[in-house]
């Protein structure tokens, strides 16, 4: 028996392989086929004859492919390309040639989903690829298994990297399991002089001679064993040998270095030294030259050691072995505990436990989800775009096509998309690397080393991704009954509209996360830049006072004093807004005896002068005081309270510090300076003493009037180089150093405007897809409102309310969560902001404004409408 | 028998004709275009429905597809505001060519 309706099933099927043939092209010829069949039915024909009449008549599905494609493209043979090529390639090729031309044809839709992923795609891969090299720092050494930093742990769990130099070395002696030890002092700097040519060089190392035996820096020139045998030979990079030898042989010629006081001989060139190194020198020398017995000091917390252990020795042993060398070498009450730290986490602990380890963590969260959000986006959109096809869906079931093809289409075109969107990232990261790069410092290449297990899960993400998106919206959609498809469209779209609304309110809770971080970073950042000191930090210019200047220093300062624009000279050993130096004070009336850790500098008379510093009680130095210089001392409020002393003008104070004689330790109180910032404002402020101590004024300071700068550095450059001829002229002025110190800051403040512009953004075309969504469903109900006599804003605030909501929302659940990890960062100010009402307030106006700009271009074009089109829409 | 050419440039102003009465659906639309023709023409029924797909693409018409009560689909279509123009256009052209014709084929005066 002849069976109709499994020949015309059997015919639609042929007519499928055409790939010409898009989306309901065959629906309407099989209805055409149909009608036809009808016709030959009703003029007496049997079945088969009448099946076979109608295909005569509809045509053969080659030729038709054929006519459709010649229509529909603009090739200029007219040839579809199937019939010239054959095999699995054409398969392929053609099945996605079907979802390439579907994306096509939904432009809007398609662009939206692509920028979005595109972008969430890129930035996860440049945070990627940062937190990729920050954990790759380091590992070039061969040894690296081997080497460790050694730290100290105090009792509170805490362990910081400076240890006494006399660790290593006892270590190397003591115990068999280590190999080598090595001291590295990275604070070396000098005057270098080769002939003719000196520079100032602040990237000096001293280090032992076991240096280059445990790292891994290639030698071009000498061996490890001779490049740091002597005390006076130095080691160069490639770069510096260049900079002072041009093409000559480098190797035994002589360098002075005014620092360390002597010639030294070249022993060694090593290869510039890799980006992620931790250790990074220009020049490297002895350590021995910071002084025989200051490094025989086992109270002396100085600088990082290293330790190379044997083969197979376990450092969890070792460290309990090790672990009360301090109570026997200082005393039974010290409490430090040295402990081992791995080379490869160094860089990202560089302060014992803390470092930029936080940095890292914090950044891979930020990339997660900003891969999240681009993901959701598209799973939103995919699924609002296939609601929209839903007729289509309901024709394909009508005629019968089974569910998993449905599922099959939806799928492939979810995955191109996505595909396209991963391949736009690549070429966006590899464009936009060189500028990314330089504002890391770093040199990251996207196509380089073993990238292949990145690309892999890139991949895998994007197809993931994809397939997500499209299996969602596809299995949605094709459990339709077709009936549904065709009556309400409204109601077929709503379904799945509570999953969108959480992803759009996911989405936006992200942003307003990140907006408030932002408002507290710059709010921070803003309050150190105005934050009162307590010392006047501008038009100060900063001299190196190098060697020959400084027993010159009274000259040059009264020359300068002459010149016009200079208001006051002055000198001191560090920075004032960065004093590291502290050591311990005993007083006479101390209570308990006990020594209080204070920070200190020395300074010359005019300091507190040139930087405004209030004195409370007492006098500042003063030359008509000879004994000023010997043995007077000025401390700030902070110190007097932690002494105890209403009035502290007159007590007598110890200063315990190895390098002075001991009839200059004591020093009597002349008096007390209002409380400043000797450091970051990180850090509270802690006990201060001043002294007099000509020697170590390595820091001139010079206040210059704000008029005239240019001409007034011009004849500091001439004074300077009269009294330190051979000396380059380099110099700072204070708040470039003083903003020096909160790069890291400044830089996390740029980083997070930049996420939060890009999540807004992300979340806004999320939104701008959704909204166009739901504004098209309601097209017939914004018709009948506007014939009903709705006004423009009403219309636009019916629309719009429901995404406001949202926005809402968002914004509730996100302040707390952005209040807390904010609250956690700031905690690590002993000065800070507050977290204000107004940062809520204003990421959510901000928020909001937005969400409605983004609806209201359709709710607008929806209300201007004609309300006549509208409503003959359907 | 009509030219393939002269059918081609004829079915555009011809199914705007048919759908200027209103709306059809393609099966019925083409039979009339057939009719119109008279006899065979060198397409197949098939062919033709690109031709309407292309001037939906222009944007001269427009489909939909609706469910007859005995479960028949079909999809129909309307002649838009450009259509409409398009139509238009297109018929004074023809009118233009059939008046150059008409003279040159009036019997001349022996």
């Amino acid at each position: 028996m002849f069976d109709l309706e499994k020949a015309i099933k059997k015919w639609c099927k042929e007519l499928r392989k055409n790939e010409a043939l898009e989306d309901g092209y065959v629906e309407e010829l099989e209805s055409h086929l149909r009608d036809e069949v009808n016709r030959q039915l009703n003029g007496g024909l049997g079945r088969e004859e009448a099946f076979e009449r109608a295909v005569e008549e509809v045509g053969g599905a080659e030729k038709i492919g054929a006519e459709y494609y010649k229509t529909n493209t603009l090739r200029w043979s007219g040839k579809p390309p199937w019939q010239t090529r054959f095999g699995l390639s054409g398969l392929l090729a053609s099945y996605f040639k079907t979802a390439f031309r579907k994306i096509k044809r939904q432009k809007g839709y398609s662009f939206i989903n692509i920028l979005g992923l595109t972008i969430g795609l890129s930035s996860f891969i440049l945070i990627g690829l940062w937190v990729k090299d920050e954990l790759s720092f380091d590992r070039f050494h061969q040894k690296k298994d081997r080497i460790y930093r050694l730290l100290n742990r105090m009792p509170n769990g805490s362990s910081i990297a400076s240890v006494t130099y006399a660790l290593g070395p006892a270590l190397e002696e003591e115990y068999f399991e280590v190999e080598e030890s090595c001291r590295v002092w990275q604070w070396g700097g000098s005057l270098v002089t080769y002939l003719d040519k000196s520079f100032e060089e602040d990237n000096i190392y001293l280090a032992d001679s076991s240096f280059f035996k445990i790292f891994s820096f290639p030698l071009i020139q000498g061996t490890p064993e001779s490049a740091l045998a002597d005390k006076y030979s130095v080691v160069l990079t490639e770069e510096t040998a260049h900079k002072y030898f041009g093409d000559e042989n480098p190797m035994g010629k002589v360098l002075h270095l005014t620092q360390y006081e002597g010639d030294f001989k070249v022993t060694g060139v090593i290869e510039n030294i890799p980006l992620n190194s931790h250790l990074r020198f220009d020049m490297m020398t002895r350590v021995e030259l910071l002084g025989e017995d200051r490094l025989a000091r086992w109270r002396e917390w100085v600088a990082s050691s290293y330790v190379l252990l044997r083969p197979r020795v376990s450092p969890a042993k070792f460290e309990t072995q090790i672990a009360d060398i301090y109570k026997k070498n200082i005393g039974p009450e010290q409490t430090y505990v040295p402990v081992l730290q791995q080379l490869t986490s160094v860089h990202l602990h560089e302060f014992g436990d803390s470092g930029r380890v936080r940095k890292v963590y914090g950044f891979s969260i930020i990339a997660v989800f900003i891969l999240l959000m681009a993901c959701i986006n598209f799973m939103n959109l995919a699924t609002a775009q296939s609601a929209q096809r839903s007729q289509e869906v309901g024709i394909r079931k009508v005629i019968g096509a089974m569910r998993w093809q449905v599922v099959r289409q939806f799928l492939g075109e979810a995955l191109l998309t996505a595909l396209i969107a991963l391949i736009l990232a690549l070429i966006v990261v590899e464009s936009v690397l060189p500028y990314f790069n330089q504002f890391t410092g770093k040199s990251m290449a996207l196509l380089s080393e073993v990238n292949f297990t990145v690309i892999l899960i890139l991949l895998l993400i994007t197809l993931g991704t994809g397939l997500i998106a499209g299996s969602y919206s596809s299995i949605f959609l094709s459990s339709f009954e077709p009936a549904q498809t065709f009556k309400n469209r409204s109601t077929v779209g709503n379904k799945g509209g509570s999953i969108r609304k959480i992803l759009i309110i996911v989405q936006f809770t992200i942003s307003v996360g990140l907006i408030i971080c932002t408002l507290v970073v710059a709010g921070q950042l803003r309050y150190i830049q105005n934050r009162d000191l307590g010392l006047d930090r501008e038009h100060v210019v900063i001299l190196y006072n190098n060697p020959l200047l400084r027993p010159r220093f009274d000259a040059f300062k009264s020359s300068v004093l002459a010149l016009p624009g200079i208001r006051e000279v002055t000198a001191a050993a560090q920075l004032p807004t960065q004093v590291g130096q502290s050591i311990q004070i005993n007083w006479e009336g101390n209570p308990t005896q006990d020594m209080l850790g204070v920070d200190y500098t020395v300074v010359d008379y005019d300091f507190f002068k040139t930087f405004d510093m209030k004195i409370l009680q007492g006098r500042s130095f003063s030359t008509k005081f000879a004994t000023d210089e010997k043995n007077a001392c000025i401390i700030n409020e902070t110190a007097a309270k932690q002494m105890g002393l209403e009035n502290p003008v007159g007590t007598n104070i110890y200063m315990v510090h190895p390098a002075w004689e001991e009839s200059f330790r004591p020093a009597q109180v002349i008096g007390v300076v209002k409380d400043f910032h000797a450091r970051t404002l990180h850090t509270v402020i802690r006990p201060f003493v001043f002294r007099i101590y000509k020697p170590w004024h390595q820091y001139a300071f010079i206040k210059i009037d704000g008029s005239r700068i240019q001409k007034t550095l011009a004849q500091i450059q001439s004074a300077f180089e009269e009294y330190a001829p051979g000396y380059p002229f380099s110099f700072e002025f204070l708040d470039e150093a003083f903003n020096r110190q909160y790069i890291s800051e400044r830089q996390l403040g740029k980083l997070f405007n930049w996420f939060s512009l890009l999540s807004i953004f992300i979340s806004c075309l999320g939104l701008f897809g959704l909204a166009s969504f739901i504004t098209e469903q309601k097209t017939k109900e914004i018709g009948i409102r506007k014939v009903l006599g709705a006004s423009v804003p009403r219309i636009i605030s019916l629309t719009a309310r429901e995404f406001i909501k949202w926005v809402l929302v968002a914004n509730i659940i996100a302040w707390p969560i952005a209040y807390s990890v904010m609250r956690i960062w700031l905690q690590e100010f002993a000065y800070r902001v507050s977290i204000g009402p107004l940062v809520f307030g204003m990421a959510a106006g901000l928020t909001i404004l937005v969400a409605l700009a983004t609806v209201s271009y359709h709710s607008l074009r929806a209300a201007l409408a004609n309300p006549v089109d509208s409503l003959r829409y359907e | 028998m009509i030219s393939k050419a002269l059918v081609a440039a004829s079915t555009k102003p011809m199914i705007l004709s048919i759908l200027l009465r209103g709306e059809n659906y393609g099966y019925r639309i083409i039979q009339k275009v057939k009719d119109l023709s008279g006899g065979k023409l060198e397409w197949s029924d098939g062919m033709l429905y690109p031709v309407l797909h292309r001037l939906e693409k222009d944007g001269c018409i427009r489909s939909q597809w609706k469910i007859s009560d005995e479960r028949r689909l079909r999809k129909y279509y309307k002649l838009t505001d450009k259509g409409r123009e398009e139509l238009e256009k297109e018929r004074k052209q023809w009118l233009s060519v059939h008046e150059a014709l008409s003279k040159l084929w009036k019997p001349q005066p022996a």
